[in-house]
């Protein structure tokens, strides 16, 4: 029973731990090595950036960009705004980021691709959605049209982009979103891919440059700060794994206590025949983490059955705009395992200490 | 007599009977906090509900849309509408950039559109004049350490980069805005405008109160059909939809609660149940002896169901206690609330948690107590023997 207890307490931690590494991945496959996010300083979310059209000429013109095959340099300025899906069904409305684009940003993050229909076309109303959008939405799945803003736009295709968070997203063409939402004076964000080794002259170059008070950081970092969500969720996750373990260790003691009662004659008899305080000691810890350890095999295999029974392995979830999948890794079943033989060693430490104490006389006395 | 033996009884193997009730607790207490989210989420909806507000949003672009400041005038000539306060929202952040929270530009019919703010009415003409006034919730002031009349500075994190300076004019003890951060929606206007940034009268949204409940689907209907078509068309939905939508932002809360519960109540049930086989294992023999003194069956399972009772009452009282004093003054719930409100215990949730640790006494005790009575004393007493 305890073992069966200890089991449990490693299952929702295997399972919540499970959801916040899906969450967590998505976030951190968003980040393109060698790829830059230009913000206002001190900003964390895109929409509530901005940067100038002077800021945005000004960092084009930088040696260090890298360029494209047909010499143009590799920099994206785009706008980021929130949508609200017009659907029928008010629980399960669509409210994905719509991000305007020009063609240079499909060269820029290199790694998005068109799986069905075809990319918007600029100057247009036209849309392209993500391919977990499309598949948590099929309202959204083209060809479709739809009411953003004050016009109406066709949804031209899908695409898919390695996993990332931008699979979450509608892009669309820049200048008719920049319209729609009223914004002259520049972008909400400009992307860039840097020539490999220049990293270093370019932020040097943005720090020392008064006009440019902007941000720059490695997509790879900006993502890992948008993962800290995820991060407060795994947090909240061991706190409440922690305190329903501090219930199964002290029920674990019970159990044990209780057993070295009854052994307290063979105890007796072990100490007679010349085992030492170690060897007792040692005997009873193997045999707490062999219950753990079970407990905790027995509590990943039920992780994986509820898994597979309610079909959370193929569901997309959503926290917000990010839409991923629950996702076990290794790290997050041997975290499971770590905690079980935790839960044994702090549970069975106690009472195996005391029977190490069991002095002989008393115990053969007794029996 | 039987109080008196229960009790003697539970002295026998206190340090079983404290590990026991320890694990109760902590379950306990893990959960009237869950029960408590979901509790939470009803609570913020349902209080909601009475406001008699409407929120007038850009139809398909929600909070980041615009809405025209002067629909606020014309919305007001609509029969039923008592008023309509235009809002303006800015990420402020206070010291620390990595902690924005929203800050309301609100244009001066605030306190006939939020009577329920509790602000003393001397604070609120005194903020009225001043229009570097700032309004906080109680949350938010504690965790700055605000007080009345400090001059506090706040970044908008967005373009411009501005610093605004605010003297806090009024603090809301109001459980429904723990917290809030408002300040005249004109100040914001000239501050931006200063800087070159003209915002041509958009607001973010409008908040309307209007005069009878049942007023409000009609008037929420026409104003969406006087802005059909327009450059920028309405979403008119009551303040509980809103909240209500905001609250599903990380999927299904409620499923994922309702599950935890279940294998929270699961977990102490088998830890429970465990020790309390050991109990009754060990009672055996008095329970034989007991028998053969003619004390009926009824009277030995009252003795050890009670035994068991007691100590879930006792464990149940620590867990609901802790969460009542951890959670009962309300927390930031962050995410899990959806950023909306705060999380609080109420007695409900915790006379909810006491039930299960009740349900989880009878239930681990049930069977070993059946059979421990069923047992004839001649066949008990072999054990004795």
């Amino acid at each position: 029973m305890t073992a069966l207890a200890v089991a449990f307490v490693v299952m929702i931690l295997t399972l919540l731990l499970g959801f916040v590494g899906g969450l967590k991945r998505t976030m951190l496959l968003s980040g393109t090595p060698g790829n830059w996010i230009v913000m206002s300083q001190g900003v964390t979310s895109e929409s509530n950036s901005h940067v100038s059209q002077e800021q945005y000429e000004i960092l084009r013109s930088r040696p260090e960009l890298a360029a494209d095959s047909a010499g143009w340099p590799l920099i994206s300025p785009e706008e980021v705004t929130d949508f609200i899906v017009d659907a029928d069904n008010a629980a399960d409305r669509a409210t994905p980021s719509v991000r305007g684009v020009t063609p240079i940003a499909y060269r820029v993050h290199r790694n998005l691709r068109l799986l069905s229909g075809r990319w918007p076309n600029q100057g247009t109303a036209e849309m392209i959605v993500g391919r977990k959008l499309a598949a948590k939405h099929p309202e959204l799945a083209p060809p479709r049209e739809i009411r953003f803003g004050s016009r109406k736009w066709a949804i031209v295709g899908v695409f898919s982009d390695d996993d990332s968070v931008r699979e979450s997203e509608i892009w669309t063409d820049l200048e008719t979103l920049r319209q729609e939402v009223g914004e002259t004076s520049g972008f909400n964000v400009v992307f860039l891919t840097l020539k490999p080794g220049t990293s270093g002259s370019f932020e040097r170059a943005l720090a020392g440059s008064a006009r440019l008070s902007v941000e720059a950081k490695p997509e790879t970092e900006f993502y890992a700060d948008g993962a800290q969500l995820a991060d407060q969720l795994r947090t909240l996750s061991l706190v409440f794994a922690s305190i329903l373990a501090a219930g199964a260790i002290f029920g674990g003691m019970n159990t044990m206590y209780s057993a070295i009662a009854r052994r307290t004659r063979e105890i007796g008899v072990l100490r007679a025949l010349g085992f030492g305080h170690g060897g007792l000691l040692t005997s009873f810890m193997t045999e707490n983490l062999i219950l753990a350890l079970a407990g905790g095999v027995a509590g990943e295999l039920l992780t994986v059955a509820v898994a597979y029974l309610t079909g959370l392995q193929s569901r997309l979830m959503n926290v917000g705009q990010f839409i991923f999948s629950f996702t076990l890794s290794p790290a997050v079943f041997a975290g499971g395992l770590a905690f079980a033989l935790l839960i044994g060693i702090i549970g069975g430490l106690p009472p195996a200490w005391r029977a190490m104490r069991i002095r002989v006389l008393e115990a053969l006395h007794e029996a | 007599m039987i109080a008196k033996i229960i009790l003697r009884n539970m002295r026998r193997n206190s340090r079983r009977t404290i590990l026991t009730a320890a694990t109760i607790a902590l379950t306990t207490f893990l959960f009237a906090m869950l029960v408590s989210i979901p509790a939470s989420m009803d609570r913020l909806i349902a209080d909601a509900s009475t406001t008699l507000r409407l929120i007038v949003n850009n139809r398909t672009r929600g909070y980041q849309g615009a809405t025209p400041a002067r629909y606020c005038r014309e919305i007001e000539q609509i029969p039923g509408v008592i008023a309509c306060v235009a809002f303006n929202g800015m990420m402020a952040t206070y010291r620390d950039a990595r902690e924005p929270f929203v800050a309301m530009a609100a244009s001066p019919e605030l306190p006939r559109v939020f009577p329920d703010y509790d602000l003393p009415a001397s604070d609120a003409i005194a903020c009225a004049a001043d229009r570097r006034c700032g309004i906080a919730g109680a949350l938010l002031a504690r965790k700055y350490g605000w007080h009345m009349g400090q001059q506090v500075m706040l970044r908008d994190s967005a373009a411009g980069h501005m610093e605004l300076n605010f003297v806090i004019g009024g603090i809301t003890q109001s459980r429904r805005y723990p917290n809030n951060f408002t300040f005249s929606r004109e100040y914001l206007e000239a501050a931006r405008k200063a800087r070159g940034i003209d915002d041509h009268d958009l607001a973010a949204f409008l908040i309307i109160r209007v005069a009878g409940i049942n007023d409000m689907p009609r008037i929420a209907r026409r104003i969406d059909e006087t802005y059909r078509n327009s450059g920028y068309e309405t979403r008119t939905t009551t303040e509980s939809e809103m909240i209500a939508g905001g609250l599903s932002q990380i999927g299904n809360v409620r499923g994922i609660i309702a599950a935890l519960c279940a294998v929270v109540v699961a977990t102490v049930m088998l830890l429970a149940a465990n020790a309390m086989a050991m109990m009754v294992r060990e009672r055996i023999s008095e329970v034989a002896v007991m028998r053969a003194l003619g004390f009926s069956r009824v009277a030995v399972a009252k003795l050890l169901v009670g035994e068991s009772l007691v100590i879930c009452l006792l464990g149940g009282i620590v867990g609901t206690a802790l969460a009542l004093w951890v959670f009962g003054p309300g927390v930031n719930a962050g995410a899990v609330l959806g950023g909306v409100g705060s999380l609080f215990v109420d007695t409900r949730d915790a006379a909810l948690a006491m039930g299960a640790a009740l349900l989880v006494a009878l239930g681990s005790v049930a069977i070993p107590v059946i059979a421990a009575v069923r047992i004839p004393p001649a066949m008990a007493f072999r054990r004795v023997v």
